[in-house]
């Protein structure tokens, strides 16, 4: 299909295009890339919306359903717009055992959002999390740039919420 | 025995061995170039069977069979390297990946070649953000030193490795979630047969490797099946990667001869149970496996011994150690908000059962318990899963057994709480209790209407 | 020969057949009960409600080893030497559980809902299910929601059975419907604003095994036991779809599709479906008319024949010859009597087919085995859908009737130009459609001296007709049509004629003063077949369940007649 096919006005810049077009060599077919296509559209919207759900399906030549199917079947990607920071606070079976679920609800307190939800300044996003795999760090948070908290207490929680409204670190600082 | 000697985590203390030179110069990528250039592919197989290597995802399937059930007259195979590591209280992986990547990228390029496979996907789940940054680094060094690419060490043989991320689905741990997964697909497993071997990622044959399990080869292949079955007990051989977590002091990744115990484990790495308390249970590999009780932390955590406990098996060797004053109804919920989070939906027992449960669960401990909801438990944890044969995978299985495991062994404890703690808020609506309980759930002078019988009786029955 | 055992019984499955155990169970009597599986589409084996207990028999020893575990019927291959248990203990409990959990989650809502009477719930809780569930929690409540304008999804009564989402898959390919979220928040959904739009699009309400699609233009109009089900054929297109005809109270409520494996498959399509409403048109003709003047006065079928018969008599006396124009809409039985009855008038008669309608061009759904879930699927077979260009269901059984009375098939615009040498005209018509004919033909075939016309609608050829006689429509009449690739098909009738109509072959003989009234179709079949050579294969005036290719013969397909449970339930009628 050729980008003068597509319906005006498009949502994915021809630069995000043309990244999601250089994974298609990686695999047999074109449907395999709607994962990496997923999360590069992610990162650059830091969300998914339908319109950008309907362009993925016409770069690689799959129905909007489908890729609604693969997308709302995985827990990364969210509907709503995120704030620049999000941060899943693990509730899983270690994390748990050393009061993961107080700390998340204590941060949601905290924040006065519930789990899932944006902070009202839009900077940060707190989600519960099944199991970080960063369990040595128990209880456990991770931030949607990478890095790693924990173990936490009420008040090293404190000290990460504050670090995480600060915004995100780029890749590079990992 | 000798003193046990780690090989997977040798390298973990050096931070420069993130470079492909510095690894080379310890001695690595001298397994892959011994088995490409000396070794024929059915060589490494043989190699690989012979030591008995058995898978370290959870299962314990013996990888050289593995790699045997590919058909012989395959025209292009896939590698699907599982790093999905969704089990809670696992991260020997991500200490794989993040603390020597070439050691794994060498265990896909001998695995590859021996299976003939000349691309390999390493799914990764999307949480290990600092280890999928590495291993792309190691893999684009990997590639520029020759390792990776075309004709590698001019052997003919081409391989081409693709970190494919996951987005936050346990069941894609699954093998064929897996598969499904990198297809674009959701992460709903496919029934068996056909297994991977023959129709796979793409419908290609495809061998779906663990992480470790992979790591482990280039060690088979340097130094011989006879070295690697010296170490652990009967039919589990070789160095393991265990995981501490929870109710200890220190929570970490160590390795060690399969076989290790329980009470080792916690005492001699774990720094004993945390808060000067005792130990209640301990989780041998992931919460699907159920709970060894204090008196089981002597059993060797293999593939063979653990099974006798009433565990599911050893899983991934992710040992979560619960303190005395743990309620068992605690875990239990924790457990069964996961599966319930976690389930695919494919499977009706699954998709309803792990809601069910959850519910319940949740409900007893709220306090609003009823002693027959034990044995209702204990009836559906008994009817699902791939055990009795009525779901796809094995997911429903790691969610009956923590339950019929609790219910087995910390009944009293469990009926104890659900008389201790009554709070009416949480009780089920007089309705559904009459309901279950056969009774008419109106009040008991009312009449019923009965169609083509009329006003037939009394609701007092 | 190979053989299978279930439940302690050996049975040999027929020849070359590729079973499942659920297709290898059923033809031999047994049934097993299933939802998600169907015969045409991918194997997912998620329902589980399939599951029995299976094992194989050494050939050498005899010895029978059993799988430990129950094992899904659906995904069974019934091979040479397969053991099946279906009614054991273990699977009859087994059943009980399942029934069970699918319905946690399920409303109480049969009285209000379409779906009751031909509903796999109510069906296999009265069969499978237990009378009391244990579940006591708190319910999920999913939200009922549009798929489409004559689509509706009530989520609540859903199983997540998935049928629906592989037909939009792998038959049209549109893949319109998809899985929402997971686990037990799963749903069914469409993609905003991206309604299920397919020319198949209806086939997802049948194969929906409970009810939670339904037909929007069937909502609420009928409880399904009241309907009386009678096998027709679609006069929609040249394809020929077997269908169930569902009437009740002088109307057809519905049509449903009936396997045939050599025709349509599972499927209709969506403009067939709708296609019933043609019989309960308002302008279908409600007697016999001849024109005085410039009013078509109503006459009563006695009269009407005495003046037709005079008005041909005198005229055919006269040697004025007749142009008898026969349209594809005639079943087989109604084009030869015609046919034979103006052969009889004169020899001064010339013979031409009415216009056939061609729409666009032939629309062909060859299912793509890779877009199903892989599996050991040979038991899989799904086939090609064609929906025609060609707009009527009988142009080749007419053309043998043309070959065989008249100079073969005279097309519609020739014979027009031929009416000034033809006093007479009769027509045969016979379309759903009122529209079928256009004005200036209207007006060319006007300029013959007597213009009469058997039809079934009040249409712009009627308006001036000399005589007009309102016949059967497609669905008050039976016989057979002869479809595109020349399988010859019954269809029984689902209505009685209406009021002051006759069916066709009644009229004629009482015409033609032949024979004598109610004639039965399967007579002037075996009448025919005597004589129009192309019929041969029918000299006993009986037609097979699933057709006859009057060319040449069928492959035999052994899984030919396994009628889906879900797609065209048995409702017991009252």
């Amino acid at each position: 299909m050729t980008p003068t096919t597509l319906p005006t006005p498009r949502m994915i810049p021809d630069s995000l295009r043309q990244k999601i077009e250089s994974y298609v060599p990686r695999y047999p077919n074109k449907k395999a890339v709607t994962l990496p296509a997923l999360h590069m559209v992610h990162s650059h919207f830091r969300c998914v919306p339908y319109q950008a759900m309907k362009e993925i399906a016409e770069i690689l030549e799959i129905t909007p359903a489908e890729v609604a199917d693969t997308m709302s079947f995985y827990g990364f990607f969210p509907q709503a717009p995120l704030g620049d920071v999000r941060v899943w606070i693990c509730r899983s079976i270690s994390c748990m055992l050393r009061g993961g679920d107080e700390l998340l609800e204590h941060a949601c307190k905290n924040l006065n959002i519930e789990p899932g939800q944006t902070t009202a300044d839009g900077k940060l996003t707190v989600e519960f999390a099944e199991c970080l795999g960063i369990c040595d760090h128990a209880p456990a948070a991770l931030s949607d740039d990478g890095r790693v908290f924990g173990p936490l207490d009420e008040s090293s929680l404190q000290k990460m919420l504050d670090d995480l409204r600060k915004g995100p670190i780029p890749l590079e600082e990992l | 025995m000798p003193k046990f000697e780690p090989v997977l985590s040798r390298n973990w203390n050096d931070p420069e061995i993130l470079s492909v030179k510095r690894y080379e110069s310890k001695g690595g990528y001298a397994a892959s170039r011994k088995a490409l250039t000396t070794m024929s592919p059915d060589q490494v197989v043989d190699l690989v069977k012979a030591s008995e290597l058995r898978g370290r995802g959870g299962a314990g399937f013996p990888t050289g069979l593995k790699w045997s059930f590919l058909p012989k007259d395959r025209k292009e195979t896939f590698m699907c390297v599982n790093g999905d590591e969704s089990e809670p209280a696992t991260f020997n992986n991500r200490y794989l990946v993040e603390k020597d990547p070439h050691q794994f990228i060498e265990g896909i390029l001998i695995g590859c070649f021996a299976t003939r496979a000349s691309t390999a996907y390493v799914y990764l789940r999307f949480e290990y953000i600092k280890a999928i940054k590495i291993l792309e680094q190691a893999i684009a060094e990997a590639r520029a030193a020759g390792h990776l690419g075309k004709n590698i060490y001019g052997s003919g043989f081409d391989l081409e490795i693709w970190c494919h991320r996951g987005a936050g689905a346990y069941i894609c741990g699954e093998e064929t979630g897996l598969i499904e997964s990198l297809e674009g697909k959701r992460g709903w497993p496919r029934i068996k047969p056909p297994f991977p071997a023959i129709e796979g990622a793409f419908r290609k044959p495809t061998v779906v490797n663990n992480i470790e399990t992979l790591a482990c080869v280039p060690h088979i292949v340097e130094r011989g099946a006879d070295w690697f079955k010296s170490m652990g007990t009967p039919k589990s051989y070789g160095p393991k990667l265990y995981t501490i977590s929870g109710q200890v002091n220190k929570q970490v990744c160590v390795e060690l001869p399969l076989g290790v115990t329980t009470n080792q484990l916690i005492e001699e790495h774990g720094g004993g149970v945390w808060k000067g308390r005792k130990a209640k249970a301990a989780i041998p590999g992931g919460i699907s496996m159920g709970l060894l009780t204090k008196d089981e932390f002597d059993v060797p955590l293999d593939f063979e011994e653990i099974r006798k406990t009433g565990c599911l098996g050893l899983g991934t060797a992710a040992v979560t150690v619960l303190d005395e004053t743990t309620r068992i109804i605690d875990y239990l919920y924790n457990t069964s908000r996961f599966f319930a989070h976690e389930s695919c939906g494919q499977c009706t027992p699954c998709r309803e059962g792990t809601g069910w449960l959850y519910k319940t669960i949740k409900r007893i401990r709220d306090g609003g318990g009823r002693i027959e909801d034990l044995d209702l438990m204990n009836h559906l944890a008994n009817n699902m899963g791939i055990t009795p044969g009525t779901t796809i995978c094995g997911l429903a299985d790691g969610a009956a057994w923590p339950i019929k495991n609790a219910i087995a062994k910390y009944r009293p404890e469990l009926e104890q709480f659900i008389r201790e703690n009554v709070n009416p808020a949480a009780r089920i609506a007089p309705v559904q209790e009459a309901i279950s309980a056969g009774r008419s759930p109106l009040p008991s002078n009312t009449s019923m209407f009965v169609p083509g019988i009329g006003i037939a009786k009394s609701a007092t029955s | 020969m190979a053989t299978i055992i279930i439940d302690g019984q050996s049975f040999e499955l027929p020849e070359g057949a590729k079973f499942n155990a659920i297709q290898a169970a059923k033809h031999f009597g047994i049934d097993i009960p299933y939802y998600c599986w169907h015969p045409a589409l991918s194997v997912v084996a998620n329902c589980r409600m399939c599951e029995i207990e299976v094992g194989t028999k050494d050939p050498a020893t005899g010895e029978i080893k059993m799988l430990p575990r129950l094992v899904p019927g659906c995904q069974t291959p019934a091979r040479d030497g397969t053991v099946l248990v279906t009614e054991s203990a273990k699977v009859l409990e087994h059943r009980k559980n399942i029934m069970e959990l699918l319905l946690i989650n399920h409303p109480l809502d049969c009285p209000v809902c379409d779906q009751a009477g031909e509903c796999g719930l109510q069906d296999y809780s009265y069969e499978h299910g237990r009378a009391a569930h244990r579940f006591v929690e708190e319910r999920n409540v999913k939200p009922k929601k549009e798929v489409s304008d004559l689509i509706v999804l009530n989520q609540d009564r859903c199983i997540m059975c998935t049928r629906c989402v592989r037909f939009t898959r792998e038959i049209p390919g549109t893949a319109e419907l998809h899985v929402m979220r997971r686990g037990d928040h799963g749903e069914i959904a469409i993609f905003p604003d991206q309604p299920v739009d397919n020319p198949l699009a209806g086939n997802v309400v049948d194969l929906c095994p409970v009810g939670a699609l339904l037909d929007k233009d069937f909502l609420h109009n009928q409880r399904v036991w009241f309907l009386s089900k009678h096998d027709g054929v679609c006069t929609g297109c040249s394809t020929g779809c077997n269908i169930s005809v569902e009437e009740n109270a002088g109307k057809v409520w519905r049509h449903k599709p009936r396997h045939n494996p050599y025709v349509n498959d599972y499927w209709i399509c969506d403009e067939g479906r709708y296609g019933y409403k043609a019989a309960n048109s308002p302008t279908l003709l409600g007697g016999n008319y001849v024109l005085e003047g410039k009013d078509h006065h109503g006459v009563p079928t006695d009269r009407f024949v005495k003046r037709l018969n005079e008005t041909l008599t005198t005229r055919i006396l006269d040697k004025q010859s007749v142009l008898g124009i026969l349209s594809p809409y005639l079943s087989v039985e109604e084009a030869f009597a015609a046919a034979q009855w103006l052969a009889s008038l004169t020899n001064r008669v010339e013979l031409a087919l009415g216009p056939v309608p061609v729409r666009g061009e032939d629309l062909t759904f060859a299912p793509d085995k890779t877009k199903g879930r892989s599996g050991d699927t040979s038991f899989i077979v799904p086939r090609p859908f064609t929906i025609s260009a060609e707009k009527a269901p009988n142009r080749a059984g007419v053309e043998m009737m043309l070959d065989h009375f008249g100079k073969g098939a005279v097309p519609f615009e020739k014979a027009l130009e031929s009416v000034a040498s033809h006093p007479i005209v009769i027509v045969f018509g016979g379309s759903p459609d009122e529209s079928w004919i256009e004005a200036d033909q209207v007006a060319a075939l006007r300029k013959a001296e007597v213009l009469v016309l058997f039809d079934t609608t009040i249409n712009p050829l009627a308006d001036v007709a000399d005589f007009v006689a309102g016949i059967a429509s497609f669905a008050e009449k039976s016989g057979t049509y002869v479809n595109r690739d020349r399988r010859l098909q019954r269809f029984e009738a689902a209505l009685p004629p209406r009021e002051g109509v006759w069916p066709l072959l009644d009229l004629i003989a009482i015409v033609s003063g032949d024979g004598k009234a109610p004639i039965r179709s399967q007579e002037i079949l075996k009448a025919a077949a005597r004589v129009v050579p192309g019929l041969a294969k029918v000299e006993d005036g009986l037609v097979p369940e699933l057709g006859l290719n009057l060319d040449s013969k069928d492959q035999p397909i052994p899984d030919a007649g396994f009628q889906d449970d879900w797609t065209l339930a048995n409702v017991s009628t009252v």
